[in-house]
């Protein structure tokens, strides 16, 4: 019989319950790297979005008894990592910027050499410099939409608002990101220039 | 011209077949469509590739450190708050009601409560007041639970929402 993801969240968060050591270690295994993304985009610091997604497990181990066991876990602990980077964010008075993707070294790296591969990890860098210029409302959705392949009912359930309006706001973040790709390449010209 | 959100349906793959038919047209006859076109597909494609960023090696282990000496906590009194409360309203009726059939059983006509001469201070005690001092009880414990129930999810739901 095929296990589906969701169950498999179901049977760890069970085992858990029952005091599984072992159930712990599974479950965090498999969702910290999107919990660590979805962090990671709304803070744009990686100290900051690593305790973020390790605070949302807490979170899940101490409030298992509140999640009702028949909807979806991930869109369960999505929405709480969402919170709580969101909180966060907050609380965060001076942004820091990674100097791994300022755009100083988006820059510098885009001098170096045009063969396919150094130009898709160009390409990268610069989306994942753009998406950090967006708000944490935008960069947000674009994660959710493209991150895990979410449906619109999902990220509606996650950000707490309607399936049209998570419609409308991924089409507008969409958009935003697209004119922050362009300015950051007219940058660029202009300095090589 | 497609507006921006039917571009973005169509490289989502929910267009409708009148919405494409449009698309190809103006893809295969506007240059500045095409150009448009091409630079949304860009970025799309890019967000597809974007790889999941990850933690450092030690976030499992760290966190399982932080679980082990977390232990998960049990229901908190206040977590039984409704339970509590549904418990004694649901005793006290019961008890009520066999107090009236007690005395309605043992007396047809009027009924008497029995007077401890042993204890003066139980004797004085007002049933006015204490049927007050229950009405205050109750109230104060119906409100902990509004305020925990619905007051506290709502703002903390309203400070949570995306703005």
């Amino acid at each position: 019989m095929v296990v589906n993801d969701n169950q498999k969240d179901i049977n760890l968060l069970n085992r858990i319950r029952t005091g599984d050591k072992s159930a712990y270690k599974e479950l965090i295994n498999r969702h910290k790297d999107y919990a660590f993304t979805i962090a990671y985009r709304i803070l744009n610091n990686r100290e900051d979005a690593e305790e973020v997604a390790q605070d949302a497990f807490m979170q899940v181990f101490g409030a298992l008894s509140s999640f009702n066991f028949e909807s979806k876990f991930t869109t369960w602990f999505y929405r709480i990592v969402f919170n709580a980077a969101l909180m966060q964010k907050r609380k965060n008075k001076v942004e820091i910027v990674d100097i791994e993707t300022s755009s100083e070294a988006v820059l510098v790296s885009h001098s170096s050499d045009s063969t396919e591969g150094l130009r898709k990890i160009e390409r990268t860098k610069a989306i994942k410099q753009a998406l950090q210029n967006l708000s944490a409302d935008d960069a947000m959705m674009i994660t959710l939409f493209y991150l895990k392949e979410l449906s619109l009912g999902e990220i509606a359930e996650i950000t707490q608002i309607s399936t049209e309006t998570a419609k409308v706001k991924i089409h507008r973040a969409r958009k935003r990101l697209t004119e922050e790709m362009k300015k950051m390449l007219n940058e660029e010209v202009r300095s090589l220039l | 011209m497609l507006t921006d959100e039917q571009i973005f349906d169509v490289l989502d793959g929910c267009a409708s077949k009148e919405l494409l038919a449009q698309h190809q047209n103006l893809f295969s006859e506007s240059a500045e469509y095409k150009v448009y076109f091409e630079e949304l597909e860009a970025v799309h494609f890019d967000l597809i590739d974007l790889p999941i960023e990850k933690p450092s090696v030690q976030f499992t282990e760290n966190l399982l450190a932080t679980v082990a000496h977390a232990p998960i906590k049990k229901k908190s009194w206040s977590s039984q708050l409704t339970w509590m409360f549904l418990l004694l309203m649901t005793a006290s009726f019961v008890g009520t009601i066999s107090l009236m059939l007690f005395y309605f059983s043992s007396s047809h006509s009027v009924i008497e409560i029995p007077r401890v001469y042993d204890l003066e201070v139980i004797n004085n005690f007002s049933i006015d007041i204490l049927v007050k001092l229950m009405i205050l009880v109750n109230l104060v414990v119906l409100l902990a639970i509004f305020d925990k129930k619905v007051l506290k999810p709502y703002f903390l739901n309203k400070n949570m929402r995306l703005s």
